[in-house]
């Protein structure tokens, strides 16, 4: 899955295991890595991450401690995903440690790409392209569990940005997604997010059809704006329930 | 059409790109197809084996070092399950240093490659349809180089069924190096068949843009590109 492929996407400059612990434990919290699932083993990691073994080993162990994961030895061994780590995720609950202001900012980048992206693909995008990229929210429309929805919505917005023409536009997606997709799989559990979202991606195919360069802009501002506000939103929620 | 000299070995240029680009290609598909046919009693299973995996990287690593414009070149094959072999995924990708010089290997186990699914990539989903060589591209290469890439892919086949594709990586930046001094006093655009500019040396009409050709004169054309003025 294309999720997969940004989970374990290459760790930026200031690579520690504490990032590297961070993008895990989201990612099987809200459960884009599933359940028995297994890790690729540490070589693999190190190497598609870019960092070393040994911040690698550091991160599974913290990763084990929080009994997120459990590691099997032997031929036919590996790490692997705990089941019950649903239950214990309160805690390690990304809504509960993020505050709000970071949520925000972040959705404020993730706004400047797209809409960018949106700006170019409007101008760049051919008949096939968009066919390409009805596919794809058809997709999305589909699916039904968080996981799916949360994949297919990735290949949507990477496909904007690739659309762009611009490599660096797509390159920057695809470093916010190894964050955005762990949280925003949360909002896809409620079927009227995915719902809105959804229809705010036909009305974007729309613009970007008809070479609407600012309604293109403004239809896509909308639709990150949208996953922000939720956002914000599931966050202030999880804290109020939190103490009750 | 109206070819100054300038104009025409701008034009020779460009074949010469593309016709090695696409002859290295389709060199590096027959000697894959070569090389398992030498196999006795062949099976697809020995495309998973460790000497067969070395001939075919091999046949890889001396198209990087024999073609001078490309980036990166490989082999990617997608087996279903069947009755008689289990599925399996071999990408055999191996890319140029910035140095030019040093190859590396994009080395990816199973259930990752099943995780990206090349099988989703334009130039791996348009091989079977097309017989022989065609160019994907540019395009925003996202997986591997994060560079706007032009891709050259041909069909691999065994015992007469599609197999995989031979592939090859052209940055356009490179083809720009290339073509940039052959196009000093002239305002030409290059853009692939679906009128997106590979190359321009117009300012107002960049790398990416779909070209509006009403504006411009075609002044030479391949199977692959056209060229405006």
């Amino acid at each position: 899955m294309i999720t997969h492929a940004v989970i374990f996407a290459p760790i930026g400059q200031a690579s520690r295991s504490d990032q590297i612990v961070q993008r895990l434990s989201n990612a099987i919290i809200t459960g884009l890595l599933e359940a028995n699932e297994q890790l690729p083993n540490e070589a693999d990691l190190a190497k598609m991450m870019g960092v070393s073994h040994i911040t690698i080993r550091e991160a599974l162990n913290t990763l084990r401690a929080n009994n997120l994961i459990h590691t099997v030895r032997g031929r036919n061994g590996g790490s692997f995903v705990c089941e019950q780590a649903w239950e214990l995720s309160h805690s390690l609950n990304p809504f509960k440690t993020l505050s709000t202001d970071y949520l925000s900012d972040l959705g404020e980048m993730h706004c400047a790409i797209i809409s960018h992206s949106a700006r170019l693909a409007s101008r760049r995008m051919t008949n096939a392209d968009i066919t390409r990229l009805r596919d794809f929210v058809a997709v999305l429309a589909a699916s039904t569990t968080p996981e799916a929805r949360t994949q297919a919505d990735m290949r949507c917005l990477l496909a904007i940005a690739a659309c762009s023409q611009s490599a660096r536009l797509a390159n920057q997606e695809l470093i916010l997604q190894s964050e955005w997709s762990s949280l925003v799989a949360m909002l896809f559990r409620s079927e009227n997010i995915h719902r809105e979202i959804v229809d705010l991606y036909i009305s974007l195919i729309d613009t970007l059809e008809s070479h609407n360069e600012i309604e293109s802009v403004n239809i896509a501002k909308k639709l990150i704006d949208t996953f922000t506000f939720y956002l914000i939103e599931n966050k202030l929620k999880h804290n109020v329930n939190n103490n009750q | 059409m109206l070819q100054t000299t300038s104009l025409r070995t701008l034009s020779t240029k460009i074949d010469k790109i593309i016709n090695s680009t696409i002859e290295s290609t389709v060199l590096l598909a027959r000697e894959i197809e070569a090389s398992l046919a030498e196999i006795k009693d062949v099976k697809l299973e020995h495309l998973l084996e460790p000497s067969v995996r070395k001939t075919i990287q091999d046949h890889i690593k001396q198209t990087l070092n024999s073609n001078g414009y490309c980036a990166g070149a490989g082999f990617a094959s997608h087996i279903e399950s069947s009755v008689s072999n289990k599925e399996f995924w071999l990408l055999e990708w191996w890319y140029k240093k910035a140095d030019g010089v040093k190859q590396v290997n994009l080395d990816l186990d199973q259930a990752t490659q099943q995780r990206l699914d090349f099988r989703t990539f334009e130039w791996f989903k348009q091989a079977p349809s097309v017989d022989n060589a065609f160019i994907h591209g540019p395009y925003v290469d996202y997986i591997c180089n994060t560079s706007y890439t032009l891709t050259c892919a041909v069909p691999v086949h065994f015992q007469d069924q599609f197999l995989g594709v031979a592939a090859i990586d052209l940055l356009v930046s490179r083809v720009e190096d290339e073509l940039l001094p052959y196009a000093a006093n002239d305002k030409v655009i290059l853009t692939n068949k679906e009128r997106r500019i590979i190359f321009s040396t117009h300012p107002r009409f960049r790398v990416g843009d779909l070209l509006d050709a009403s504006v411009t004169s075609i002044v030479f054309e391949n199977d692959y590109f056209n060229l405006y003025m």
